[in-house]
Protein backbone atom coordinates (compact mmCIF):
# COMPACT_ATOMS: atom_id res chain seq x y z
CA UNK A 1 0.00 0.00 0.00
CA UNK A 2 1.30 2.93 -0.76
CA UNK A 3 1.73 5.78 2.15
CA UNK A 4 1.30 8.83 -0.19
CA UNK A 5 -1.42 11.20 1.74
CA UNK A 6 -4.57 11.43 -0.26
CA UNK A 7 -4.90 14.73 1.20
CA UNK A 8 -1.79 16.96 1.07
CA UNK A 9 -2.50 20.01 3.33
CA UNK A 10 -4.53 20.13 6.64
CA UNK A 11 -7.34 22.31 5.31
CA UNK A 12 -8.08 19.60 2.49
CA UNK A 13 -8.48 17.04 5.58
CA UNK A 14 -11.13 19.78 6.29
CA UNK A 15 -12.98 20.08 3.88
CA UNK A 16 -13.03 16.40 2.77
CA UNK A 17 -15.16 15.13 6.24
CA UNK A 18 -18.46 16.23 6.17
CA UNK A 19 -19.81 14.70 9.30
CA UNK A 20 -18.30 14.47 12.64
CA UNK A 21 -18.55 11.58 13.80
CA UNK A 22 -19.48 10.65 17.62
CA UNK A 23 -21.11 7.80 19.79
CA UNK A 24 -22.84 10.31 21.89
CA UNK A 25 -26.67 9.81 22.47
CA UNK A 26 -28.35 12.26 23.79
CA UNK A 27 -30.25 11.29 26.88
CA UNK A 28 -33.90 11.58 26.22
CA UNK A 29 -34.13 14.00 29.09
CA UNK A 30 -32.45 16.50 26.63
CA UNK A 31 -35.11 16.23 24.08
CA UNK A 32 -37.62 16.86 27.50
CA UNK A 33 -36.03 19.97 27.85
CA UNK A 34 -35.84 20.98 24.65
CA UNK A 35 -39.59 20.90 24.74
CA UNK A 36 -40.26 22.99 27.20
CA UNK A 37 -39.96 26.51 27.20
CA UNK A 38 -39.36 26.99 31.03
CA UNK A 39 -36.18 25.01 30.74
CA UNK A 40 -33.46 26.14 32.61
CA UNK A 41 -30.77 27.33 29.70
CA UNK A 42 -27.93 25.86 32.48
CA UNK A 43 -29.27 22.02 31.92
CA UNK A 44 -29.56 22.14 28.77
CA UNK A 45 -25.86 23.58 27.72
CA UNK A 46 -24.75 20.66 30.86
CA UNK A 47 -25.56 17.84 28.31
CA UNK A 48 -25.14 20.12 24.85
CA UNK A 49 -21.62 20.66 26.25
CA UNK A 50 -20.71 17.29 26.48
CA UNK A 51 -20.71 16.18 22.51
CA UNK A 52 -17.63 17.72 20.38
CA UNK A 53 -19.80 17.06 17.43
CA UNK A 54 -23.03 18.43 18.71
CA UNK A 55 -20.90 21.90 20.05
CA UNK A 56 -19.07 22.02 16.42
CA UNK A 57 -22.76 22.33 14.94
CA UNK A 58 -24.14 24.56 17.26
CA UNK A 59 -21.05 26.86 17.47
CA UNK A 60 -20.64 26.92 13.30
CA UNK A 61 -24.50 27.77 12.83
CA UNK A 62 -24.56 30.60 15.61
CA UNK A 63 -21.64 32.21 14.12
CA UNK A 64 -22.97 31.42 10.56
CA UNK A 65 -23.63 34.21 7.62
CA UNK A 66 -27.25 32.97 7.87
CA UNK A 67 -27.70 34.27 11.65
CA UNK A 68 -25.97 37.35 11.09
CA UNK A 69 -24.54 37.80 14.25
CA UNK A 70 -22.40 41.07 14.73
CA UNK A 71 -20.43 39.88 17.32
CA UNK A 72 -18.67 36.07 17.73
CA UNK A 73 -20.73 34.00 19.45
CA UNK A 74 -18.74 32.38 21.99
CA UNK A 75 -20.33 30.64 24.82
CA UNK A 76 -22.78 27.72 24.64
CA UNK A 77 -25.72 29.39 26.71
CA UNK A 78 -25.77 32.30 24.13
CA UNK A 79 -25.57 29.98 21.00
CA UNK A 80 -28.31 27.99 22.65
CA UNK A 81 -30.46 31.58 23.27
CA UNK A 82 -29.38 32.83 19.82
CA UNK A 83 -30.32 29.37 17.65
CA UNK A 84 -33.01 28.87 19.97
CA UNK A 85 -34.57 25.46 21.24
CA UNK A 86 -36.32 24.20 17.57
CA UNK A 87 -32.91 24.70 15.75
CA UNK A 88 -31.24 23.08 18.72
CA UNK A 89 -33.64 20.01 18.70
CA UNK A 90 -33.24 19.73 14.34
CA UNK A 91 -29.26 20.24 15.07
CA UNK A 92 -29.50 17.26 17.24
CA UNK A 93 -31.81 15.33 14.41
CA UNK A 94 -29.58 16.18 11.75
CA UNK A 95 -26.56 14.22 13.67
CA UNK A 96 -28.45 11.32 14.59
CA UNK A 97 -27.24 8.31 12.72
CA UNK A 98 -25.35 10.72 9.81
CA UNK A 99 -21.77 10.59 10.46
CA UNK A 100 -20.14 6.77 9.79
CA UNK A 101 -16.56 5.78 11.01
CA UNK A 102 -14.50 3.05 9.71
CA UNK A 103 -14.36 0.03 11.46
CA UNK A 104 -10.47 0.19 12.91
CA UNK A 105 -8.82 -2.70 15.32
CA UNK A 106 -10.39 -1.61 18.79
CA UNK A 107 -6.35 -2.41 20.26
CA UNK A 108 -5.62 1.13 17.93
CA UNK A 109 -8.32 2.98 17.96
CA UNK A 110 -12.06 3.44 19.74
CA UNK A 111 -14.30 6.28 18.85
CA UNK A 112 -15.89 5.87 22.33
CA UNK A 113 -12.88 5.71 24.06
CA UNK A 114 -11.78 8.59 21.77
CA UNK A 115 -15.39 10.82 22.95
CA UNK A 116 -14.26 9.85 26.45
CA UNK A 117 -10.63 11.41 26.88
CA UNK A 118 -12.59 14.65 25.07
CA UNK A 119 -14.95 14.89 27.86
CA UNK A 120 -11.98 13.72 30.21
CA UNK A 121 -9.35 16.57 29.11
CA UNK A 122 -12.50 19.03 28.94
CA UNK A 123 -13.32 18.52 32.52
CA UNK A 124 -9.82 17.99 34.00
CA UNK A 125 -9.41 21.39 32.26
CA UNK A 126 -12.37 23.06 33.80
CA UNK A 127 -11.62 21.89 37.22
CA UNK A 128 -7.54 23.38 36.82
CA UNK A 129 -9.25 26.72 35.89
CA UNK A 130 -11.21 26.79 38.84
CA UNK A 131 -7.95 25.60 40.75
CA UNK A 132 -6.45 28.97 39.11
CA UNK A 133 -9.78 30.72 40.44
CA UNK A 134 -10.36 31.60 36.61
CA UNK A 135 -13.82 33.27 35.87
CA UNK A 136 -14.52 32.19 32.38
CA UNK A 137 -13.85 28.21 33.07
CA UNK A 138 -16.21 27.06 29.95
CA UNK A 139 -13.54 28.40 27.54
CA UNK A 140 -11.06 25.96 29.68
CA UNK A 141 -13.67 23.29 29.13
CA UNK A 142 -14.61 24.01 25.39
CA UNK A 143 -10.70 24.17 24.32
CA UNK A 144 -10.06 20.55 26.30
CA UNK A 145 -12.99 19.33 24.39
CA UNK A 146 -11.92 20.54 21.04
CA UNK A 147 -8.13 19.80 21.78
CA UNK A 148 -7.99 16.83 19.63
CA UNK A 149 -10.20 17.36 17.06
CA UNK A 150 -7.76 17.33 14.32
CA UNK A 151 -7.14 13.82 15.03
CA UNK A 152 -10.34 12.68 14.48
CA UNK A 153 -11.01 14.11 11.05
CA UNK A 154 -7.48 12.63 9.80
CA UNK A 155 -8.67 9.57 10.90
CA UNK A 156 -12.25 9.46 9.24
CA UNK A 157 -10.89 11.00 6.32
CA UNK A 158 -7.32 8.88 5.72
CA UNK A 159 -8.39 5.68 8.34
CA UNK A 160 -5.99 2.95 7.05
CA UNK A 161 -2.97 5.22 6.30
CA UNK A 162 -3.44 6.65 9.76
CA UNK A 163 -4.31 3.33 11.57
CA UNK A 164 -0.36 2.12 9.62
CA UNK A 165 0.91 5.41 11.26
CA UNK A 166 -0.61 4.52 14.64
CA UNK A 167 1.17 0.89 13.77
CA UNK A 168 4.33 2.02 13.13
CA UNK A 169 4.33 4.81 16.06
CA UNK A 170 3.70 2.05 18.57
CA UNK A 171 6.49 -0.37 17.47
CA UNK A 172 9.08 2.55 16.76
CA UNK A 173 8.30 3.89 20.34
CA UNK A 174 7.49 7.53 18.60
CA UNK A 175 4.92 9.61 19.11
CA UNK A 176 1.56 9.91 17.73
CA UNK A 177 2.19 13.60 16.21
CA UNK A 178 6.06 12.91 15.38
CA UNK A 179 4.62 9.83 13.35
CA UNK A 180 1.61 12.68 11.69
CA UNK A 181 4.28 14.65 10.77
CA UNK A 182 6.60 11.81 9.01
CA UNK A 183 4.10 10.29 6.68
CA UNK A 184 1.56 12.89 6.23
CA UNK A 185 3.76 16.17 6.69
CA UNK A 186 1.44 17.91 8.80
CA UNK A 187 -0.60 17.06 12.63
CA UNK A 188 -3.33 16.59 14.05
CA UNK A 189 -2.86 20.49 15.58
CA UNK A 190 -2.51 22.21 12.48
CA UNK A 191 -5.74 20.33 11.15
CA UNK A 192 -7.60 21.29 14.23
CA UNK A 193 -6.94 24.81 14.21
CA UNK A 194 -8.05 24.91 10.39
CA UNK A 195 -11.32 23.36 11.28
CA UNK A 196 -11.64 25.91 14.50
CA UNK A 197 -11.05 28.64 11.51
CA UNK A 198 -13.62 26.70 8.56
CA UNK A 199 -16.53 25.75 11.04
CA UNK A 200 -15.99 29.63 12.63
CA UNK A 201 -15.65 28.65 16.03
CA UNK A 202 -14.48 30.75 18.25
CA UNK A 203 -10.95 32.14 18.12
CA UNK A 204 -10.04 31.68 21.27
CA UNK A 205 -9.84 28.31 20.47
CA UNK A 206 -7.37 28.54 18.37
CA UNK A 207 -4.22 28.89 20.20
CA UNK A 208 -4.81 26.04 22.30
CA UNK A 209 -5.85 23.67 19.45
CA UNK A 210 -2.78 24.68 17.49
CA UNK A 211 -0.33 24.48 20.76
CA UNK A 212 -1.45 22.37 23.68
CA UNK A 213 1.93 20.20 22.51
CA UNK A 214 4.35 23.04 22.14
CA UNK A 215 2.71 25.87 24.82
CA UNK A 216 5.70 28.25 24.54
CA UNK A 217 4.78 29.04 21.49
CA UNK A 218 1.52 30.49 22.74
CA UNK A 219 1.54 34.05 23.35
CA UNK A 220 -2.33 35.27 22.98
CA UNK A 221 -3.71 32.23 24.85
CA UNK A 222 -1.38 31.24 27.07
CA UNK A 223 -3.07 29.78 30.24
CA UNK A 224 -5.82 28.15 28.31
CA UNK A 225 -3.14 26.63 26.11
CA UNK A 226 -1.05 25.70 28.74
CA UNK A 227 -4.16 24.13 30.83
CA UNK A 228 -4.86 22.72 27.77
CA UNK A 229 -1.80 20.79 27.54
CA UNK A 230 -1.76 19.98 31.55
CA UNK A 231 -5.65 18.77 30.87
CA UNK A 232 -4.42 16.71 28.39
CA UNK A 233 -1.54 14.87 30.36
CA UNK A 234 -3.83 14.23 33.30
CA UNK A 235 -6.43 12.48 31.03
CA UNK A 236 -3.19 10.17 29.96
CA UNK A 237 -2.36 9.91 33.39
CA UNK A 238 -5.63 8.22 34.44
CA UNK A 239 -6.31 6.41 31.61
CA UNK A 240 -9.83 6.97 31.60
CA UNK A 241 -10.49 7.36 27.90
CA UNK A 242 -7.63 6.82 24.38
CA UNK A 243 -6.82 9.74 22.15
CA UNK A 244 -5.28 6.57 20.05
CA UNK A 245 -1.67 8.18 21.36
CA UNK A 246 -0.33 5.93 24.41
CA UNK A 247 2.57 8.06 25.13
CA UNK A 248 2.20 10.96 27.10
CA UNK A 249 2.89 13.85 25.34
CA UNK A 250 6.20 16.28 26.66
CA UNK A 251 5.89 18.09 29.89
CA UNK A 252 6.14 21.34 29.94
CA UNK A 253 6.88 22.09 33.40
CA UNK A 254 8.18 25.20 33.40
CA UNK A 255 5.29 26.91 31.76
CA UNK A 256 2.69 25.35 34.28
CA UNK A 257 4.51 26.32 37.18
CA UNK A 258 4.57 29.92 36.18
CA UNK A 259 0.59 29.16 36.10
CA UNK A 260 0.94 28.52 39.56
CA UNK A 261 0.54 24.79 39.43
CA UNK A 262 2.87 23.14 41.77
CA UNK A 263 3.87 19.39 41.37
CA UNK A 264 2.31 18.39 44.51
CA UNK A 265 -0.93 19.65 43.75
CA UNK A 266 -1.78 16.88 40.70
CA UNK A 267 -3.10 14.68 42.66
CA UNK A 268 -5.14 16.62 44.39
CA UNK A 269 -6.73 17.76 40.55
CA UNK A 270 -6.65 14.17 39.72
CA UNK A 271 -8.78 13.34 42.56
CA UNK A 272 -11.06 16.19 41.43
CA UNK A 273 -11.14 15.37 38.13
CA UNK A 274 -11.83 11.54 38.32
CA UNK A 275 -14.69 12.91 40.99
CA UNK A 276 -16.27 14.91 38.33
CA UNK A 277 -16.04 13.32 34.60
CA UNK A 278 -16.93 9.56 36.16
CA UNK A 279 -20.32 10.03 36.00
CA UNK A 280 -20.05 11.53 32.31
CA UNK A 281 -17.75 9.00 30.64
CA UNK A 282 -19.86 6.55 28.34
CA UNK A 283 -20.09 3.30 30.23
CA UNK A 284 -18.51 -0.11 29.36
CA UNK A 285 -15.30 1.22 28.23
CA UNK A 286 -11.74 0.24 29.87
CA UNK A 287 -9.09 1.92 28.82
CA UNK A 288 -6.17 -0.71 30.17
CA UNK A 289 -6.31 -3.33 27.47
CA UNK A 290 -3.12 -5.75 27.13
CA UNK A 291 -3.22 -5.57 23.17
CA UNK A 292 -1.86 -2.06 23.75
CA UNK A 293 1.21 -3.57 24.94
CA UNK A 294 3.95 -3.90 22.37
CA UNK B 1 -24.41 -8.74 46.68
CA UNK B 2 -24.94 -5.36 47.85
CA UNK B 3 -21.23 -4.20 48.16
CA UNK B 4 -22.28 -0.69 50.05
CA UNK B 5 -24.52 -2.02 52.72
CA UNK B 6 -23.93 -0.28 56.04
CA UNK B 7 -25.22 2.38 58.13
CA UNK B 8 -22.18 4.14 59.38
CA UNK B 9 -18.79 3.26 57.89
CA UNK B 10 -19.94 4.51 54.54
CA UNK B 11 -19.30 7.46 52.36
CA UNK B 12 -21.57 7.14 49.40
CA UNK B 13 -25.80 6.37 50.66
CA UNK B 14 -27.77 3.98 48.88
CA UNK B 15 -29.16 7.00 47.32
CA UNK B 16 -25.90 8.34 45.91
CA UNK B 17 -25.33 5.10 44.64
CA UNK B 18 -28.34 4.75 42.44
CA UNK B 19 -27.94 7.87 41.26
CA UNK B 20 -24.83 6.71 39.75
CA UNK B 21 -25.33 3.63 39.00
CA UNK B 22 -23.93 3.67 35.51
CA UNK B 23 -21.06 4.44 36.67
CA UNK B 24 -18.07 2.21 35.94
CA UNK B 25 -16.99 0.55 39.47
CA UNK B 26 -13.14 1.41 39.15
CA UNK B 27 -14.10 5.21 39.14
CA UNK B 28 -15.70 4.74 42.51
CA UNK B 29 -13.02 3.03 43.71
CA UNK B 30 -10.95 5.92 42.34
CA UNK B 31 -13.06 8.73 44.65
CA UNK B 32 -13.33 5.81 48.15
CA UNK B 33 -10.18 4.81 47.68
CA UNK B 34 -8.19 8.23 47.77
CA UNK B 35 -10.34 10.71 48.74
CA UNK B 36 -8.45 12.83 51.11
CA UNK B 37 -8.34 11.37 54.61
CA UNK B 38 -10.47 8.17 54.00
CA UNK B 39 -8.32 5.69 53.75
CA UNK B 40 -10.34 2.66 51.97
CA UNK B 41 -9.18 -0.59 51.83
CA UNK B 42 -10.81 -3.46 49.81
CA UNK B 43 -11.06 -6.50 52.22
CA UNK B 44 -8.73 -8.82 49.79
CA UNK B 45 -5.87 -6.61 50.86
CA UNK B 46 -6.28 -6.67 54.62
CA UNK B 47 -3.25 -7.54 56.24
CA UNK B 48 -2.67 -8.64 60.10
CA UNK B 49 -2.33 -5.91 62.52
CA UNK B 50 -4.36 -2.86 60.61
CA UNK B 51 -6.45 -1.12 63.13
CA UNK B 52 -10.07 -0.67 61.83
CA UNK B 53 -11.32 2.56 61.52
CA UNK B 54 -15.22 2.27 61.31
CA UNK B 55 -17.64 0.17 63.10
CA UNK B 56 -18.46 -2.80 60.48
CA UNK B 57 -22.58 -3.62 60.35
CA UNK B 58 -24.20 -6.47 58.76
CA UNK B 59 -26.62 -5.84 56.22
CA UNK B 60 -29.43 -6.23 58.65
CA UNK B 61 -27.88 -3.48 60.72
CA UNK B 62 -26.40 -5.41 63.11
CA UNK B 63 -23.05 -4.38 65.05
CA UNK B 64 -20.70 -6.48 63.50
CA UNK B 65 -17.41 -5.39 64.92
CA UNK B 66 -15.85 -2.53 66.86
CA UNK B 67 -13.85 0.11 65.24
CA UNK B 68 -10.16 0.49 66.46
CA UNK B 69 -9.86 -3.18 66.79
CA UNK B 70 -6.48 -4.87 65.59
CA UNK B 71 -7.48 -7.43 62.97
CA UNK B 72 -6.27 -10.83 62.75
CA UNK B 73 -7.24 -13.70 60.68
CA UNK B 74 -10.07 -14.82 61.85
CA UNK B 75 -11.53 -11.11 61.71
CA UNK B 76 -10.37 -10.18 58.46
CA UNK B 77 -12.09 -13.69 57.64
CA UNK B 78 -15.20 -12.60 59.36
CA UNK B 79 -14.95 -9.07 57.05
CA UNK B 80 -15.13 -10.90 54.49
CA UNK B 81 -17.98 -12.71 55.31
CA UNK B 82 -19.93 -9.75 55.89
CA UNK B 83 -19.47 -8.74 52.02
CA UNK B 84 -18.01 -4.98 52.43
CA UNK B 85 -15.13 -4.63 49.78
CA UNK B 86 -14.31 -1.27 51.17
CA UNK B 87 -13.50 -0.94 54.99
CA UNK B 88 -11.41 1.98 56.63
CA UNK B 89 -8.26 1.44 58.35
CA UNK B 90 -6.11 3.86 60.72
CA UNK B 91 -2.79 4.86 59.82
CA UNK B 92 -2.41 3.61 56.54
CA UNK B 93 -1.71 6.63 53.96
CA UNK B 94 -1.61 6.63 50.50
CA UNK B 95 1.67 5.42 49.77
CA UNK B 96 0.94 1.30 51.65
CA UNK B 97 -2.32 1.48 49.66
CA UNK B 98 -0.47 1.86 46.59
CA UNK B 99 1.63 -1.02 47.88
CA UNK B 100 -1.62 -3.22 48.90
CA UNK B 101 -3.25 -2.67 45.35
CA UNK B 102 0.29 -3.35 43.57
CA UNK B 103 0.84 -7.11 45.87
CA UNK B 104 -2.80 -8.09 45.18
CA UNK B 105 -1.79 -7.78 41.56
CA UNK B 106 -1.03 -11.08 40.01
CA UNK B 107 2.05 -11.63 37.78
CA UNK B 108 0.45 -11.01 34.29
CA UNK B 109 -0.87 -8.11 35.64
CA UNK B 110 1.80 -6.24 37.17
CA UNK B 111 3.94 -7.22 33.49
CA UNK B 112 1.60 -5.76 31.50
CA UNK B 113 0.99 -2.86 33.73
CA UNK B 114 4.81 -2.24 33.70
CA UNK B 115 5.42 -2.73 30.23
CA UNK B 116 1.93 0.17 29.77
CA UNK B 117 3.85 2.18 32.49
CA UNK B 118 7.50 1.93 30.33
CA UNK B 119 6.33 2.91 26.94
CA UNK B 120 3.82 5.40 28.18
CA UNK B 121 6.89 7.66 29.92
CA UNK B 122 9.45 6.60 27.53
CA UNK B 123 9.37 10.51 25.64
CA UNK B 124 9.49 12.19 28.73
CA UNK B 125 12.02 13.41 31.41
CA UNK B 126 12.43 11.51 34.57
CA UNK B 127 13.92 14.25 36.88
CA UNK B 128 10.89 16.13 35.86
CA UNK B 129 8.65 16.91 39.71
CA UNK B 130 5.49 17.14 37.21
CA UNK B 131 6.75 14.01 35.36
CA UNK B 132 7.19 12.35 38.77
CA UNK B 133 3.89 13.18 40.00
CA UNK B 134 2.32 11.79 36.85
CA UNK B 135 3.85 8.36 36.35
CA UNK B 136 2.46 8.11 40.63
CA UNK B 137 -0.80 9.23 39.11
CA UNK B 138 -0.75 6.87 36.27
CA UNK B 139 0.56 3.82 37.93
CA UNK B 140 -2.22 4.14 40.44
CA UNK B 141 -4.51 3.94 37.97
CA UNK B 142 -3.42 1.37 36.02
CA UNK B 143 -3.24 -1.05 39.54
CA UNK B 144 -6.89 0.24 40.51
CA UNK B 145 -8.28 -0.01 36.69
CA UNK B 146 -6.79 -3.61 36.44
CA UNK B 147 -7.76 -5.03 39.61
CA UNK B 148 -11.87 -4.02 39.24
Amino acid sequence: MSLDPPYKSADAVVTAVREIPSPYVPPDVLGQLLENMNSQIDQINALLRLDYATIIRIFAVANSVLHGNEEEVVKVNDAITNLGHGEIEKILDDARGEASFPNLPRKLFSLTAFWNHCVTVAVSAETIARFLHEKDTERYFLCGLLHDIGRLLMLTAMPRLYAISMLEGRYKVRSLQSQELRIFGYDHTEVGVEAIRYWNLPSFLEEPIEHHHSPTDSHQQVSLTVVTHLADAMAHALHLGQSGEIMMPKIYSHQIQELGIQPAHLHELAVETVTAVSPLLIRNYSSIDENQVR
Amino acid sequence: MNHFHGKTGCIFTEKAIKRNEHMPKSYWSWKLTFREGMAKIRTEFLEKGMVLGEEIHSQDGRSVMQSDLKLDEEKIELLHEVGKVYVEVKGVNEEEIDRLYQKGASEDDRKTINQLHTTQFSLCVDEDRYVQELKKISLRSLYIMRRL
